[in-house]
């Protein structure tokens, strides 16, 4: 269906952007499963307030509903954004592994690993344990604040 | 505008109706005809009609599940009615969605806007109505002023008291000038004692306001100090409607008797020196308008 909209030479396969809408469905339940519960806890009063108030639907989630679930979508796009810099299966499959081009930090890591280069691969390795490791600090440390985003409701 | 204002003046309240501008046409306010709701296969509400007045208070008084609150929703827009009108001010409402309907609501849990300061609240309604920021600026700050709230105007609603958020609850309605003023249950979720306090607050309030309100409470005190009319409501059907002294000493039916009744049960109760009371139905009275 949508392959018609796109000519032969405009293939998406082994582009960025194919790394880019794999990502997105895989790690779209993650980010899914963080957002959902604060949703379903927050009081249906509040929209139902600023519908008597005289708001359109449009106008509740943009001034009522989003503000509330910031942290949550805050959280989501970090949980999110580690998954898929460490992502492999699904980037290997619709990438086509172009250095320099389409070549992510773990395929680089497969590649350099499998051609012997060990201390190239474990290079990249640090650098993506410690991005891993800063990203999940954040999480830990901006609870406080992340959590009060969902209570406050 | 001036004739309104000069109304108001005129009856010895204050300067300023925030009640909306129109002729007073009826001197109806808000009416309920034939009202029916079921939901599934439970009926919940049977044929209730009702007229609140202009700048009058009424007060829906029943026991849980008797519906009271699913009228309010159904003026409020929130419910559709199965069968039966809504009208404000000499215009059927029923099939208008909730934010059309220019009425004002104070949610039990006031439902004010968690990421939004005070002033914020108050000027939603403004603000989405698209309003230049002058007019916003001058109605909140009149509102504040109207709910003392002037040295809270920068906190979020978790920084305040449950009495001040009830107070930012019904500022942020009156911003647009609602129709008619909806309290449900308003002092449900506050002890005794602040419970008393704030009912005398929002009385005033109401007196400079004008505005015509319908309160929800299954609290028979409550409902005889706040309402200039009582309406009784058992499962789902009007039994009797009237001024507090009608419904009180004028029962209509048993239901309203008994329901209203025991309130004074519970009065002889906790104040042991008024047992007396209890033998005289007229001292029983006395007392009851003495504590309100």
């Amino acid at each position: 269906m949508i392959g018609r909209f796109f000519s032969e030479d405009q293939q998406i396969m082994f582009t960025p952007y194919a790394i880019i809408l794999a990502n997105i469905f895989v790690t779209f339940p993650l980010a899914f499963g963080v957002i959902k519960p604060v949703f379903d806890t927050m009081s249906r009063s509040l929209e139902e307030a600023s519908a008597t108030i005289g708001a359109t639907r449009w106008q509740t989630f943009w001034h009522v509903t989003l503000p509330s679930l910031r942290g949550a979508i805050v959280t989501g796009a970090l949980l999110t954004f580690a998954r898929a810099v460490g992502e492999f299966g699904s980037t290997i499959l619709v990438s086509g592994n172009l250095a320099g081009r389409t070549q992510t930090a773990p395929l680089y890591i497969f590649a350099k690993f499998n051609e012997g280069q060990i201390e190239a691969a474990n290079a990249i390795a640090i650098v993506l344990a410690l991005l891993s490791f800063v990203i999940f600090s954040v999480l830990f440390f901006a609870r406080d604040w992340l959590e009060f985003e969902a209570q406050d409701v | 505008m001036i004739a309104k204002m000069k109304l108001a003046s005129d009856s010895g309240q204050l300067h300023v109706s925030w009640a909306p501008d129109r002729e007073k046409t009826s001197g109806v306010a808000a009416s309920v005809r034939g009202i029916s709701k079921r939901f599934k296969k439970a009926r919940v509400l049977e044929d209730v009609s009702f007229d609140v007045a202009e700048g009058e208070s009424l007060v829906l008084l029943g026991a849980s599940g008797s519906g009271k609150t699913t009228i309010l929703r159904i003026i409020a827009g929130l419910e559709q009615p199965d069968s039966g009108y809504v009208i404000l001010h000499g215009k059927d409402v029923t099939d208008l969605p909730a934010r059309e309907r220019g009425v004002g609501v104070i949610f039990q849990s006031y439902a004010l806007f968690p990421r939004m300061t005070v002033e914020k609240n108050i000027g939603y309604g403004l603000r989405i109505r698209h309003r230049p920021r002058k007019e916003r600026r001058e109605t909140v700050d009149r509102l504040i002023e109207l709910v003392q709230l002037e040295q809270h105007r920068k906190k979020y609603p978790w920084q305040l008291s449950g009495g001040q958020q009830q107070r930012v609850a019904i500022a942020r309605t009156l911003a647009y000038k609602p129709q008619v003023l909806l309290f449900d249950e308003p002092f449900g979720a506050l002890d005794a004692q602040t419970r008393v306090h704030l009912r005398r607050e929002i009385r005033a309030l109401l007196r400079q306001v004008r505005v015509p309100s319908i309160f929800i409470t299954h609290d028979q005190e409550e409902a005889l100090e706040l309402g200039d009319r009582i309406a009784v409501l058992n499962e789902g059907h009007l039994e009797q409607i009237g001024t507090p002294d009608e419904v009180y000493n004028h029962p209509e039916t048993e239901y309203v008797a008994t329901f209203l009744g025991a309130a004074n049960l519970l009065l002889g109760v906790a104040h042991p020196g008024h047992s007396r009371n209890r033998h005289s139905k007229v001292a029983g009275r006395k007392g009851n308008e003495t504590i309100s």
